[in-house]
């Protein structure tokens, strides 16, 4: 019987019951995408992080983190590497001479990271080899070959095939450096990082460092992101004299993004639930003051307090629930289409990948997420309907009944 | 006055002050009743001579300043606000000048949901509203929204609405004043009715003579007191 009451005096006005319908399925439509795009940006930032850049673990010296000074090496790296690339959970392992170095040409010079990588091994890892936008991969048969990004070619004035000296300083203090010939042009969506990071082979990097079987870095990509955790305990266990790290120890700025993110969405949709909630109490409180003398004349007639107080609740949370359909279907297409399609942000510019972002977002919804939204919703919607249902309790009937 | 064990409403000295512009004005000031079982009863007299304000106090809507109102030996006073709910819901039907209808429902829904209210079984309540459909003349209204419904036939709802649950009496605030002759009379001779036929006590207050005159008693008021209460010949 209340439930058939709040149902009908819901559609008494069906413009203004429209008008809170029309409101909720925005609010959610809203909600939902605004979460699913940031979502979205995050996992592929993150994805993107995780697969050009830190991998999902990373060994070291304890040292080496401090000056990145070559003399703190890892020992034994292929019998190491062999070790990790038989654990289950390891996809690939990409062993690393990496040291602070200059490169220089006729015309300029710039500092930046020197990666000497095994060429299979690293591309199995961070897809280096997809990231060629000129020129050749590395092959046994040319040596000395160096990839740097287009920034860093231009600064140099150096093109595909051009010379450049890599410095840098040796294990014993000394300055080493060696020839190289520009092979590839790469670039990821990470401008920044590419203008600061050069890549040669390992073999080039040991012979200008004169190092043998020892590397700076080794980064393991996992079959899958749960599987850090586990593995950097196991790791840590196995190998107690190196440091084993995380992605998210090793990129802490994307933990701080993250966390950024969630008070910028915490902020938007407590935004978007405060108008919500605004539009809510209006019109409800308008619904029961209009109703004043219906509503004396409920309680003359022996309708309880708790039922008034349930009727103007029940007709909140129905035009609600007549809402979140809507704006539930218009999530999913809208969230969907993007998942599939991706929205394109180079439409407003290349801001995103100036900041290492895949310019293409494709909006990703986690049903734990949806079920956040749709229980936010039904609880503003409840809350909203409290001060109208204690003005309705409020009247008094006798004096109701006569307005 | 009557007195006697058939006493269904009895009412102590009724003071109702209020505060108007700080200066207190006494819209009833010492009504004494005594209402039997059964009995068909017009409260009449000038507009704010107290007569709503009397219903209120005797309904339960509006408490006393002063002086107690006994309902079939409770003094409804003794009560706290959703006590005297549930008190009204048992015991009391309300019929009001206009009509005041559930909007949203159908005539059966608006008979019905007192009963309701109440909880009693399904069966019971569909009998009963059936009963009433029928006796009000309503019966081919059952399904119409009171906007479909004139003036007279609302209110012939509102008073089906009030009997329904069978209460121990019914208040009936200027009933006919929103109705034409044909209707008024109309209404008139089904509370009449009822009154005989299932002994329900009727009080109203009026000031239209045509209710005064179908009334077995009148009692008057003015300026918040009782000036005459009398049985018609």
């Amino acid at each position: 019987m209340l439930l058939k009451l709040a149902w009908r005096n819901v559609w008494r006005h069906p413009g203004r019951s429209g008008i809170i319908v029309a409101a909720v399925a925005i609010g959610l439509f809203a909600s939902a995408f605004l979460m699913a795009f940031y979502q979205g940006l995050i996992e592929q930032r993150i994805a993107s992080v995780v697969r050009h850049e830190t991998s999902h673990v990373q060994m070291h010296h304890p040292d080496y983190i401090a000056d990145q000074d070559p003399v703190f090496r890892i020992p034994q790296a292929d019998s190491l590497v062999q070790m990790l690339e038989q654990r289950p959970h390891v996809r690939s392992v990409a062993p690393r001479m990496a040291f602070p170095g200059m490169l220089q040409s006729p015309t300029g010079s710039t500092g930046l990271r020197i990666n000497g990588v095994d060429p299979d091994r690293e591309d199995a890892t961070t897809g280096l080899r997809s990231a060629l936008k000129e020129g050749d991969w590395f092959s046994a048969e040319r040596r000395h070959g160096i990839l740097i990004s287009a920034k860093v070619a231009r600064q140099l004035k150096v093109k595909l095939r051009g010379k450049v000296v890599v410095m840098a300083q040796g294990p014993g203090g000394d300055i080493v450096s060696g020839a190289f010939r520009v092979i590839g042009i790469y670039g990821t969506i990470n401008g920044p990082r590419d203008d600061a990071n050069a890549y040669i082979t390992r073999s080039d990097a040991a012979e200008m460092l004169g190092l043998g079987d020892e590397v700076h870095e080794i980064a393991v990509l996992l079959d899958h992101s749960e599987a850090v955790g586990p593995e950097v305990a196991a790791l840590r266990a196995a190998l107690p004299g190196l440091l084993v790290r995380g992605w998210s120890e090793l990129s802490p700025e994307m933990r701080i993004l993250v966390g950024t993110f969630d008070q910028m969405m915490f902020v938007l949709l407590g935004i978007i639930f405060l108008a919500l909630a605004f539009g809510l109490v209006n019109t409800m409180l308008m619904a029961v003051l209009e109703r004043t003398r219906e509503i004396g004349m409920l309680m003359a007639v022996g309708m309880g307090r708790a039922r008034i107080f349930g009727m103007v609740v029940l007709e909140t949370l129905l035009v609600v629930m007549a809402g979140v359909p809507v704006g539930a279907l218009l999530s999913a297409i809208a969230i969907g289409w993007g998942a599939n399609k991706g929205i394109n942000l180079r439409t407003w510019g290349e801001t995103a990948t100036q900041f290492g972002y895949d310019p293409h977002v494709f909006p990703s919804m986690k049903l734990y997420h949806a079920l956040v939204i749709l229980a936010m919703v039904v609880a503003i919607s409840l809350l909203s309907a409290i001060y109208p249902a204690i003005r309705a309790l409020r009247l008094n009937a006798a004096e109701a009944i006569r307005k | 006055m009557k007195h006697g064990e058939n006493v269904v409403i009895d009412a102590h000295e009724l003071v109702k002050t209020y505060d108007q512009d700080k200066i207190p004005v006494h819209a009833v000031n010492g009504v004494h009743l005594h209402i039997e079982r059964g009995e068909f009863v017009a409260l009449r007299g000038p507009s704010g001579s107290g007569k709503t304000t009397v219903l209120n106090m005797i309904g339960g809507l509006d408490r006393p300043t002063s002086g107690r109102v006994v309902v079939n030996g409770l003094d409804i006073g003794t009560l706290n606000d959703n006590q005297l709910i549930d008190f009204r819901l048992r015991n009391i039907g309300f019929v009001f000048q206009s009509y005041n209808l559930i909007p949203v429902f159908t005539a059966r829904e608006n008979i019905e949901f007192t009963m309701l209210l109440q909880g009693r079984p399904r069966k019971e309540i569909d009998a009963r509203v059936d009963e009433l459909l029928r006796g009000m003349g309503l019966w081919d209204k059952a399904d119409k929204r009171p906007n479909e419904l004139s003036g007279g036939q609302q209110q012939r709802v509102a008073v089906a609405r009030a009997l329904a649950p069978k209460p121990q009496f019914i208040l009936a605030d200027e009933p006919t004043a929103n109705l034409d002759s044909a209707a008024a009379f109309k209404l008139l001779d089904t509370m009449a009715q009822l009154n005989a036929e299932e002994h329900i006590t009727f009080l109203f207050s009026t000031h239209d003579q045509r209710v005064i005159e179908r009334a077995r008693r009148v009692i008057t008021l003015e300026d918040g007191k009782v000036v005459d209460d009398k049985v018609n010949a």
